[in-house]
């Protein structure tokens, strides 16, 4: 039973890594820039949360409503404005300009709220749980695993569907052949930034509520984390970050039956073994280059 | 439905790399961007007849232990103003400058900023504190350097033992207080005996220096607490910014634990507390150290869940303790500290008290010592030194070992009343000076 168990909790927990990843997922597949500042940005929409709490009266889940798309816009000007510049220069350039933005943030925040923890209220829900043949599921475990099915599913469709979507994926094939069509590559680059800003504002304001608050250095591991699901799942592949998390989860709390100093470990073994065997991810397509 | 495959093959290797380079620079490198925010020096100018005294001060203003340092910009220019006037010794008064530094709590960083305090600087005596990454370094650059050093927030064990010292090699340069081991399984049993339990304990002692050093067999938590007749349920060494505790729960679980002890860092004790919540552990008394310690901390768990969680306390409003530069008691102190500028919107905590008596220390020692540029001298000043300052009193010549002084810690618990957040002493055998509000009420 408790091996069950361990299985399920590791599940859910893959949800949680999952739509952290999600953001990093996309900017990767389509600029290929490699956003280090991914964690940073994500603490950075939970403190967008705490200020409308505090300054608005607006409750954790309604805040959601502007930190989004406020953090899109913010993408969409970031991408225009000096990640679009930035890859002009080198291939390496975005690399230091996320890598000084990942610092900036968690330093800024730091001097405008001070270092202690602000808090994101949500009720009992953190501690809500509903309990199914003996094991005990979390409510908010069990949400956020659902919000990122269905946004995953969500943009999946978008991609496949939507004018704007399959464009996206166009300029993430050949941006060249996109311009001679006569589409500007570099707008449709700054909508897909958008989009992954606005779902890492929402994956940072559930791993705000998931931890009861938000301190400024709390990106640091979440990004590094959310590298090892994208890679383990698959670059490029959106359901591969959600097997990529679920890999993860589970790695890491069978890791913790066996003892508890290796479920780090463990989840870190498995993200070399499938650099080393699969290195294209789980999901990750042959690579023809 | 994929998207950019064909270039996949370089792409990765950025990827990858980026992930090598994010662990080895990002976690060390992430807190170094203020460096220059607080290096600011009083005006030093020789108008006595003595000459000028130099102090160097480290702490982690940014970077991951910045919590402990909040109360700094308040409590360097309090200190600032009190020496405004210079240290007399032996009839001459000596105009004081203090270099400010912070290490971004990283290891290297400290040690560097120490070896620029020394050589570069010309300090006559360098105070360190908060966390053994920003002392332990400084503790070790000091004593390569023969420079007087005085230091303060690490467990002993950790700064004694962790740096190496001991049997043939003493500590020569250095006076550390704070408490260590002692202070936590010496007096958690003390609120544990007023309630009803099984002696049953879980613990949580991460895979880090403090965890090993309560791990112990022989010299941790174990053997103390199992004089007072507690049996330990260890479930394992987990590593900081464990995600899932539903192993350990289950462990705990299955041995009927009944009482939660340790020394997690804040964000994983949050995931555990909230966890076990999820999965229906609910022991009947909680004594955490480290998490608990920030006052942020407690009211962030989700649904007040804080409510009646317990930590070994060092300081507090009701701590008969008086600053030896201007007679505040705690409670002034923190009155002066909610109505200064630099105390706004921050919440007092207990490390603010300590850097404090650092500055107390360090100015007894100089009027000591006869010649405060004589290093020796200071240095020989501190060890002999028996103090009151803000942080209690601190006494060098009857430490545990030379070198290191000790602090009293009492049990207090967390409780909400009307909407607001305050912890109160409940159980003070270990120190009863400190007056004991009411008895440690179980988890129900």
């Amino acid at each position: 039973m408790s091996w069950l168990n361990a299985v399920v909790q590791g599940v859910l927990l893959g949800g949680f890594f999952a739509i952290s990843a999600l953001g990093l997922s996309i900017v990767f597949g389509v600029m290929r820039i490699v956003n280090l500042a991914h964690g940073a940005l994500m603490i950075l929409a939970a403190y967008g949360s705490v200020l409308l709490i505090e300054r608005t009266g607006l409750g954790t889940w309604s805040s959601l409503l502007v930190v989004v798309p406020v953090m899109a816009a913010l993408g969409y000007l970031l991408q225009r404005l000096v990640l679009q510049r930035a890859v002009s220069i080198s291939e390496l350039a975005p690399l230091m300009v996320t890598f000084g933005i990942s610092i900036m943030i968690p330093n800024a925040l730091v001097e405008l709220f001070t270092s202690d923890v602000q808090a994101l209220p949500t009720g009992n829900l953190a501690t809500r749980s509903v309990s199914a043949g003996g094991i005990a599921v979390g409510l908010l475990p069990l949400l956020t695993f659902g919000i990122a099915v269905v946004l995953i599913a969500g943009l999946q469709l978008f991609l496949a569907r939507a004018r704007s979507g399959r464009l996206m994926r166009a300029a993430a094939d050949d941006s060249q052949a996109l311009r001679l069509m006569g589409v500007d590559n570099r707008v449709v680059y700054a909508q897909a930034t958008a989009i992954a800003f606005a779902t890492l504002a929402l994956a940072g304001v559930l791993f705000g509520v998931r931890q009861g608050g938000v301190a400024p250095f709390d990106g640091q591991v979440t990004v590094l984390l959310a590298f090892e699901t994208v890679i383990i799942g698959g670059l490029g592949s959106l359901w591969g970050t959600l097997v990529g998390g679920i890999v993860l989860g589970v790695t890491q709390t069978l890791g913790g039956e066996f003892s508890p100093e290796v479920p780090l470990l463990v989840g870190n073994l498995m993200f070399l073994a499938v650099l080393a065997f699969r290195p294209n991810g789980i999901l990750g397509r042959e690579t023809r280059a | 439905m994929k998207f950019g495959s064909h270039r996949a093959g370089r792409g990765r290797r950025i990827l990858v790399g980026s992930v090598a380079a994010l662990g080895a620079l990002g976690l060390t490198a992430c807190s170094s961007g203020l460096q220059g925010a607080s290096s600011g020096s009083s005006s030093a100018a020789g108008s006595g007849s003595g000459g000028s005294i130099k102090i160097g001060y480290i702490s982690p203003r940014t970077g991951v232990y910045a919590g402990f340092t909040d109360g700094d910009p308040f409590l360097l220019s309090e200190i600032r103003r009190q020496l405004a006037k210079g240290i007399e010794v032996g009839g001459k008064t000596y105009q004081v400058e203090i270099l400010d530094r912070d290490s971004g709590s990283d290891p290297q960083k400290a040690g560097q900023l120490a070896d620029d305090l020394i050589n570069k600087d010309k300090v006559d005596v360098i105070l360190a504190t908060s966390t053994p990454e920003t002392v332990n370094p400084v503790v070790a650059k000091c004593e390569a350097e023969a420079v007087p050093c005085i230091t303060t927030i690490a467990p002993w064990q950790a700064v004694y033992f962790g740096g190496g010292f001991g049997g043939s090699k003493p500590m020569k340069w250095t006076n550390h207080f704070f408490f260590g081991l002692e202070g936590f399984a010496g007096v958690d049993p003390n609120a544990w005996n007023q309630i009803q339990t099984n002696k049953k304990v879980g613990v949580l002692w991460p895979n880090d220096a403090d965890g090993q050093a309560f791990r112990n067999a022989k010299t941790g938590y174990a053997p103390i607490a199992g004089k007072r007749g507690y049996t330990i349920v260890d479930p394992g060494a987990y590593e900081n910014g464990t995600k899932d505790f539903t192993a350990i729960i289950n462990k705990f679980k299955q041995e009927h634990v009944e009482i939660l002890a340790g020394v997690p860092v804040p964000p994983d004790f949050v995931t555990f507390w909230t966890q076990a919540a999820q999965q229906g552990f609910r022991p009947k008394a909680v004594t955490v150290g480290k998490a608990l310690f920030f006052p942020a901390t407690v009211p962030s768990i989700p649904n007040n869940l804080g409510q009646g969680l317990s930590f070994a306390a060092w300081w507090g409003p009701t701590f008969p303790y008086k600053s030896s530069l201007t007679g505040d008691t705690a409670q002034q102190f923190i009155d002066k500290f909610q109505a200064s500028p630099e105390g706004q919107g921050l919440t007092w905590n207990q490390a603010t008290p300590l850097n404090y008596a650092l500055f107390e220390v360090a100015k007894k020692a100089l009027e000591g010592s006869g010649n405060p540029n004589d290093k020796a001298a200071v240095h020989g000043a501190v060890s002999k030194l028996t103090v009151d300052t803000l942080a209690g009193k601190l006494d060098w010549a009857n430490g545990p070992v030379p070198g290191i002084a000790t602090i009293p810690t009492v049990i207090a618990q967390w409780e909400l009343k009307d909407g607001k957040w305050d912890w109160v002493v409940v159980a003070n055998e270990s120190f009863p000076d400190i007056p004991a509000v009411r008895k440690l009420e179980p988890l129900s």
